[in-house]
C-alpha cells in the first residue's frame, strides 16, 4: 500500500502555526513587549491604549488557539489511518515549516502589507527587525522542509 | 476526521463567542466605557478581519495539505497517469 505522507504534514503544519503563534504572543507581545497587534495604529502609552491592544492580543491567541485545536485533531484523524506513514522526522520537519510559514504569512500581510504593528514597534527603524522576523521564518520553513525531504520513510 | 469534526466545530464557536463577548475590559471600572468605544468603534470590523486574515491563510494550506493526496490522485487522472 502506497504511504500517504500529507495527513501527517498538513497536522504537523497547523501545530508548528499555532506554537509559532504562541511564541510570538509570549515572548514579543507579554515578556519582550516589543509589540502588540495594533501598536503601530495605537501605541499603548495610556492604560486604555494598553488594554485596547490587549484585547486584540486576545483575539489573536484565541485564533492561534483554534489552529492549534484544528491541527490536534488532523493529527488525531492521521494517527488512525493505516495508511498514513508515521514518522518522528516528518512530523518535526511539518512543525518547523508550519513556524516558518506563521512567521512568512503573519510578516508580510500584518506587518508589510496592513502595516498593523512591528516586530519592534520602539526601534526608529523597524525595518530590520521585521526582516530577521521573515529571515527566521524563511529558515524554518527551509529546514523542516529538507527534514521532510531526506525522511526515507516518506519514499513510496 | 469525522469524530475530530464533531468537536471541533462547537469548541470553535465557544472560543469565538467567548473571545466577542468576554468581560476582561470590564476589569477596569475607571476606563471601562473608553475602552470599549475604543474596541467597538467603526475599525471593529476591519480590525478583526485583519488578526484572523494569516490565520485563515495558514489554516487553508493546512487544511489543501491534509486533502493533498486527493488533488494529486484527481492530477493524475486528468493528465491520464497512474
Amino acid at each position: 500500500m502506497a504511504r500517504n505522507k500529507f495527513p501527517l504534514i498538513s497536522a504537523g503544519v497547523l501545530l508548528g502555526a499555532g506554537l509559532g503563534g504562541f511564541v510570538d504572543g509570549i515572548v514579543f507581545h507579554q515578556i519582550l513587549q516589543w509589540h502588540n497587534m495594533l501598536s503601530a495604529q495605537m501605541p499603548p502609552n495610556d492604560l486604555v491604549a494598553a488594554k485596547v491592544n490587549m484585547f486584540w492580543d486576545g483575539i489573536f491567541h484565541a485564533g492561534v488557539w483554534l489552529l492549534t485545536v484544528l491541527g490536534l485533531s488532523f493529527l488525531w484523524s492521521a494517527g488512525r489511518r493505516s495508511d498514513v506513514s508515521w514518522s518522528g522526522r516528518t512530523f518535526v520537519g511539518a512543525l518547523l515549516v508550519g513556524w516558518g510559514l506563521f512567521n512568512l504569512i503573519e510578516g508580510v500581510i500584518d506587518h508589510q502589507f496592513l502595516g498593523i504593528h512591528h516586530v519592534y514597534e520602539y526601534a526608529e527603524n523597524k525595518l530590520p527587525f521585521d526582516l530577521a522576523f521573515l529571515a527566521a521564518g524563511a529558515i524554518l520553513l527551509i529546514a523542516g522542509a529538507l527534514l521532510i525531504k531526506i525522511d526515507k520513510s516518506n519514499v513510496h | 476526521m469525522k469524530a475530530g469534526n464533531r468537536f471541533l466545530l462547537p469548541i470553535a464557536k465557544m472560543t469565538i463567542s467567548f473571545a466577542a463577548f468576554s468581560s476582561s475590559v470590564m476589569a477596569c471600572p475607571l476606563c471601562r466605557a473608553e475602552v470599549r468605544s475604543n474596541i467597538y468603534d467603526n475599525h471593529f470590523t476591519g480590525n478583526f478581519l485583519a488578526m484572523v486574515l494569516p490565520l485563515c491563510v495558514v489554516a487553508l494550506i493546512g487544511a489543501g495539505l491534509f486533502h493533498a493526496d486527493k488533488f494529486e490522485t484527481k492530477w493524475q487522472k486528468f493528465y491520464g497517469k497512474k
